[in-house]
């Protein structure tokens, strides 16, 4: 009905983009901002190596950047895969800018003479070792990791978000997961292949 | 390392995100025992299941909007004289003619066997001398000048003066009731 305002709670993520050109922009931001912003401080700590100064920024920098290329977005996609397109992105410049110091939550400080002498690892041990294995990938294997695993992607999403090949998406976290068993047999030889099982 | 999988290993990565070892029917713990051993199969199925677990993450911040742009036009102070001036130039430069376009159904056609003009009247005028010699020349009022005639002997034999009857001598004839016209010129 005219003069009334539609509530803004119940537009799609799609038409939320366009409200950006619109007088209401600023609602809409808010409102996508609201939605995703968790999701994507996530995405950027674990991409980060757990950087929360440095996440919190580049969640800041995403939102006015949805906000500058809102004319970009293809509206025949989806919003949620090319707002983690920019995401990935922004972490490739990020890395190129090799500006990645203050590890947070101890995973530098972790103390490798941990009492094993139990013969089985805890589980937050194991989550702590899994954490210096994962930062320890290369930026491309990690990407794909974080997607799948953390983010819960499908391989197809990905493949959209990274611009690649889904077959090139599968191998890479392929061996992002090989790469982390070995990496965590390293780090406790004697443990290797027939430990890592939780309590 | 291939960019591509092999299809033992898609199949062995889609094992690993579908459960443990344990969990796996018994042709599906064939083909794994195939492929590694069953404690590295569910060390990679517990790297799966774990790393959405090792990042606590705390509530994103309030995001903080740009500021917005003034806009120029709000900032403009216009006098009083340059805005009239404005709007009486627009009003110059941007109305617009009204145009009445009419369709004519039947068009009308005009014929005309003569035309004249009235401001293009010719006299003929003759002049009798010494009662044999006339001399016939055209004179007009209009303006621009037509062409006339030079002014020659006649060749014809015209009646005497004396009898042409007319009422005002040495009058124009155009006023003359016995005035006629043929060819545009009035005799």
């Amino acid at each position: 009905m005219f003069g009334l305002k539609k509530d803004i709670h119940s537009f799609t993520d799609e038409a939320l983009i366009q409200l950006l050109s619109t007088r209401r922009c600023n609602e809409a931001l808010t409102e996508i901002h609201a939605r995703y912003s968790k999701k994507v401080l996530g995405f950027f700590l674990r991409m980060t190596k757990g950087n929360r100064e440095k996440s919190h920024d580049l969640v800041q920098d995403l939102f006015l950047r949805i906000l500058e290329k809102h004319h970009l977005f293809d509206p025949t996609k989806r919003f949620y895969t090319w707002m983690y397109a920019i995401a990935s992105n922004m972490v490739k410049s990020s890395f190129r800018e090799k500006n990645h110091e203050g590890i947070e939550e101890g995973s530098k400080a972790f103390d490798f003479h941990h009492d094993f002498s139990d013969n089985r690892l805890d589980r937050e041990v194991f989550q702590r070792l899994l954490k210096v294995a994962i930062e320890q990938l290369e930026e491309h294997h990690r990407l794909a990791f974080v997607l799948r695993y953390m983010e819960e992607m499908s391989v197809k999403e990905i493949a959209e978000i990274i611009e690649q090949p889904e077959g090139t998406v599968k191998s890479r976290i392929f061996y992002a997961t090989k790469k982390i068993t070995q990496a965590l047999n390293e780090f406790i030889p004697e443990q290797a292949g027939q430990h890592f099982k939780l309590s | 390392m291939g960019a591509q999988l092999n299809k033992e290993q898609e199949q062995l990565l889609a094992l690993q995100e579908k459960s443990f070892f344990a969990d796996l029917t018994a042709e599906e713990q064939t083909f794994v025992l195939r492929q590694t051993s069953q404690d590295a199969f569910d060390e990679a199925r517990m790297v799966l299941t774990e790393s959405k677990a090792i990042y606590s993450v705390p509530e994103a911040r309030p995001l903080v909007l740009p500021a917005a742009a003034p806009s120029r036009f709000r900032l403009m102070v216009v006098p009083f004289s340059s805005a009239a001036a404005a709007a009486l130039l627009t009003f110059i430069f941007f109305r617009k003619e009204t145009i009445i376009v009419q369709t004519v159904d039947k068009p009308i056609y005009l014929t005309a066997d003569t035309v004249y003009l009235k401001d293009k009247i010719v006299d003929t005028v003759i002049e009798y001398r010494e009662g044999k010699t006339i001399y016939v020349h055209e004179k007009t009022n209009a303006h621009p000048n037509i062409k006339l005639s030079e002014k020659v002997k006649s060749n014809e034999i015209l009646p005497p003066l004396t009898t042409l009857g007319l009422k005002n001598r040495g009058e124009s004839m155009r006023e003359d009731n016995l005035v006629g016209i043929m060819d545009g010129v009035f005799y």
